[in-house]
């Protein structure tokens, strides 16, 4: 079960970075993942970048909400 | 001169017609009328043969009699017909017919009308200035005083006291306000007021009442003798009094009721709209939820703390008025009970049981045969919404039209804020509010309760007794004590009674999709529910389609009293999948909550992190209230709670809409995704699972994101009005349901409700909540009742 958010990693720093989520851009700390890359998908969790997860696994978080939620065009 | 001819008609008027003056009232105006005829009082209401020229007369005078009627009067339903032609001279007023009646719809306890209140305050009124008695057919006590039908004055507490000649007259005379007002007194004949010490030793004072206010003036903490029980009073200014009174009393932080001298001090300091204004005034006379203004805060802080509502009432016995003669300050007017348990009601009773908590008892003798305690009300989206059922409103039937034939049905509710319900003769019948059943008080007045209804409204015996599934609630047992053999019970469970009284409340049809969300309620597969969706159809079956993560309740109860016990339950689980880059469990938790450093066992949290690894002494819980709590404990705003639902209300009113911008009443048909959280689903076998670690995963984020309460708070309630607007148009989509049930504890949140109401109202869907009986555990008897009906 999924129970952190995924971003997407705008921009790499020392040891943070620049993430966007849900239209919303902050600094994660990145010590977890030395071999992070621009444009990867991350789970965040506590001001930490924890796991590197797959493109299509980040979209596909909505899963069964998307199904219920009627919400068309709405991401 | 040609004569009209006449012509006979008989009116049938059904409704609460009985003991409000109504038959003087009809004489009165079939007089002004010109109208011949008579009106009697039967088992059906009231019946009134009339002669006149035309049925369009008849017409006419049914307009006047709707306009004009007496205000404690409820008209339910008014029909006439022709009959044949009866010539009589004049109108006359028949004696009542004493038929074995099944049940009267005698009228609630009725607040001191507007003329007793002028009799009180004439100064030339030898009979009845400043009489704490004083009463008429429009108002006094009725229930808290009868013994046994049908209502008469013998088989009231009144009876031991017999009329003097110049009440007997008031009595007699049909044309007298006082015509057959059967608890009729005045200084002469009737009850006596004195005040005591704690002790029970009479003051000495011309004028108790006097005294009382000047005691009340000193910051002394007095019981009173009121309508449904004792009532315990003091200086709703105070900081000190109260605070005596919240260390006596054992309630550190619940609010307190107040009682306000008259409308125009409320207007002042609260929001008033019109139906808030008319329930305050009204025969009823509850307590009142209304909104603090904030610019100006008459009363003490440890009133009612963060509460965005105090609870105001006027005054509403003759006690209450003659007091508010002596004093200019509001009361804190509070039930006499010690923590839980029922309001107290007999002399003695007072003296031993609230010794320790009033300075002085303002006692008297006119018994109370029946508690009630007063009844709490709020106004929701323009409609009065009961939260807690009792004087003014019980014992009147919730609802009517329930078709059982000549079976009676028994429910007799859950554990907390209990009530019973019986379904007879198509009525729905539910008791006033008893309590909690965990104190052998409660328990005591709960069986008191049951015997009094099964008397008052003639049932003989139970053809189906429903009871909640919890196996151990004192509820269940006393059904099972009723019928041994088992035939009879009929087991409902508790969510699924709480949608139902919804459906009962408001004969609806068809299928629906319903939501109970609450702090706990026994599972159909033994697990604590508390964050059910349903979806049921018109033959009242239930489909259970969502709900929260199963999660362990570490240790079972203490989590209920232990908000933070419930946090760290949360946290354990995020730990497991997102907490790598902490040196141990400890050190995530004290990262994100400091609080629990100093304050929790580091021994206790190794039990709590052990119970949620091996679920030992520990069940499993899908509660929506566990999770306020949770997220409560976790922003620091309740860790350890003194009353039921005290941190999740805290977290509610952590929302500062003049921050955010209310999202109510500004047409909106969705929430924008940065003003709340995202949502997960999952699915097992049957059912859709909402993800509430995901949740609170991203209140973690923001917490350290160093976002604030308010922000959160709003964010969270924001993400769960839109699941549920999310799963209804899923059930839309794929069941064809337009209409949504909520109930359950949880939503008594306003907000909540409030902005579920508007997102479904906005997307065309018809939303239904309980606005009768209680939508918390108050409301489970009615649905019982209503499930064993079918």
């Amino acid at each position: 079960m999924c129970l952190a958010i995924p971003a997407r990693v705008i921009n790499i720093n020392k040891h943070t970075a620049t993430i966007e989520s849900l239209g919303v851009e902050k600094e994660v700390d990145i010590t977890l993942l030395p071999d992070l890359k621009k444009d990867d998908y991350v789970i965040v969790h506590a001001g930490f970048a924890i796991q590197i997860i797959d493109k299509e696994e980040a979209l596909a978080t909505q899963g069964y909400w998307k199904e219920w939620s009627d919400e068309e065009g709405n991401q | 001169m040609t004569v009209k001819k006449k012509y006979s008609f008989l009116i049938k008027i059904s409704g609460i017609v009985q003991g409000v003056g109504f038959r003087p009232f009809i004489y009165n105006l079939a007089l002004n009328s010109g109208f011949s005829g008579n009106v009697s009082n039967t088992t059906e209401g009231v019946l009134i043969k009339i002669n006149t020229s035309s049925s369009g007369e008849v017409e006419n005078f049914i307009g006047l009699i709707r306009e004009n009627k007496p205000k404690p009067a409820l008209i339910e339903n008014i029909v006439f017909k022709k009959i044949p032609h009866e010539a009589v001279e004049g109108f006359q007023i028949n004696k009542s017919i004493k038929t074995d009646s099944r049940f009267q719809l005698i009228s609630p306890d009725i607040a001191t009308c507007s003329k007793c209140v002028e009799d009180i305050m004439d100064q030339d009124n030898t009979n009845r200035y400043h009489y704490p008695f004083t009463n008429c057919t429009n108002c006094g006590p009725r229930f808290t005083i009868i013994k046994e039908m049908p209502y008469d004055r013998p088989s009231t507490t009144m009876n031991k006291f017999k009329m003097c000649d110049e009440c007997m007259t008031e009595y007699d005379d049909p044309l007298d306000r006082r015509f057959h007002a059967q608890p009729n007194a005045c200084k002469k004949c009737g009850p006596i007021l004195v005040l005591v010490d704690k002790r029970g030793n009479t003051v000495d004072t011309g004028e108790p009442l006097k005294t009382a206010a000047d005691l009340l003036s000193d910051g002394k903490i007095i019981g009173i003798k009121s309508l449904g029980g004792y009532q315990i009073a003091c200086d709703g200014r105070s900081n000190k009094t109260i605070k005596r009174l919240r260390g006596r009393k054992l309630r550190p932080s619940k609010p307190f009721a107040i009682m306000a001298s008259d409308v125009h001090w409320v207007k002042k300091y609260y929001h008033l709209e019109i139906l808030e204004s008319s329930i305050l005034g009204s025969a009823n006379a509850p307590i009142v939820l209304l909104k603090k203004k904030y610019d100006e805060y008459p009363l003490s802080y440890q009133v009612s703390l963060d509460n965005k509502r105090d609870g105001i009432m006027l005054p509403y016995t003759p006690i209450h008025h003659i007091l508010f003669e002596y004093i200019d300050f509001p009361l804190i007017m509070t039930s006499g009970n010690i923590s839980e348990e029922p309001i107290v009601s007999q002399n003695n009773e007072a003296i031993e049981k609230l010794d320790g908590v009033c300075d002085y008892y303002l006692i008297h003798n006119r018994d109370i045969h029946s508690r009630y305690d007063d009844s709490v009300v709020k106004v929701f989206r323009e409609r009065e919404m009961v939260l807690r059922r009792a004087r003014g409103y019980a014992p009147y039937p919730v609802s009517s039209g329930i078709g059982i034939g000549n079976k009676n049905i028994l429910a007799t509710g859950a554990h907390e804020k209990n009530t019973l319900t019986f379904l007879t003769g198509g009525y729905a019948i539910t008791t006033q509010h008893i309590g909690d059943l965990d104190n052998i008080s409660s328990i005591e007045f709960f069986r008191s309760i049951y015997s009094d209804y099964k008397k008052l409204f003639g049932i003989k015996n139970l053809d189906i007794i429903a009871h909640d599934m919890h196996p151990d609630y004192v509820s269940t047992r006393f059904a099972q004590e009723l019928d041994s053999s088992g035939e009879k019970l009929l087991p409902v469970q508790h969510h699924q009674a709480h949608i139902a009284s919804v459906i009962a409340e408001n004969n609806l049809n068809g299928d629906l999709l319903g939501f109970a969300w609450d702090g706990t309620g026994f599972g159909l597969d033994g697990k604590v529910w508390g964050s059910e969706v349903f979806l049921v159809n018109n033959d009242m079956e239930f489909t259970r389609i969502a709900h929260l993560c199963e999660k362990v309740l570490p240790g079972g109860s203490v989590s209920i009293q232990k908000p933070y016990r419930m946090t760290i339950a949360y946290l354990r689980k995020l730990f497991e999948e997102c907490g790598t880059q902490y040196q141990d469990f400890k050190d995530y938790i004290y990262s994100i909550q400091p609080e629990y450093k100093d304050s929790i066992d580091p021994l206790e949290i190794d039990a709590i992190e052990g119970q949620v690894l091996s679920g030992f002494n520990s069940p499993f819980t899908t509660s929506m209230g566990r999770l306020f709590d949770a997220v409560s404990s976790l922003l620091g705003i309740k860790h350890i709670i003194s009353f039921e639902g005290e941190a999740a209300i805290g977290l509610e009113m952590k929302i500062n809409e003049k921050l955010y911008g209310s999202l109510i009443n500004r047409n909106k048909s969705d929430i924008d995704k940065d003003q709340r959280y995202e949502i997960g689903l999952d699915k097992n076998n049957k059912e859709y699972i909402i993800n509430d670690f995901m949740i609170f995963s991203q209140i973690v984020n923001d917490i350290k994101d160093g976002k604030g309460k308010s922000e959160i708070s709003y964010k969270f309630h924001n993400t769960l009005a839109r699941i549920v607007l999310g799963i209804s148009m899923s059930a839309r989509k794929n069941n064809n349901i337009e209409n949504i049930v909520l109930s359950g504890g949880v939503f008594q949140n306003d907000y909540l409700l409030d902005l579920c109401f508007e997102l479904l109202e906005n997307n065309g869907f018809k939303v239904y909540s309980n606005f009768k009986v209680p939508v918390n555990d108050g409301g489970i008897s009615l649905g019982q009742a209503y499930i064993a009906s079918i």
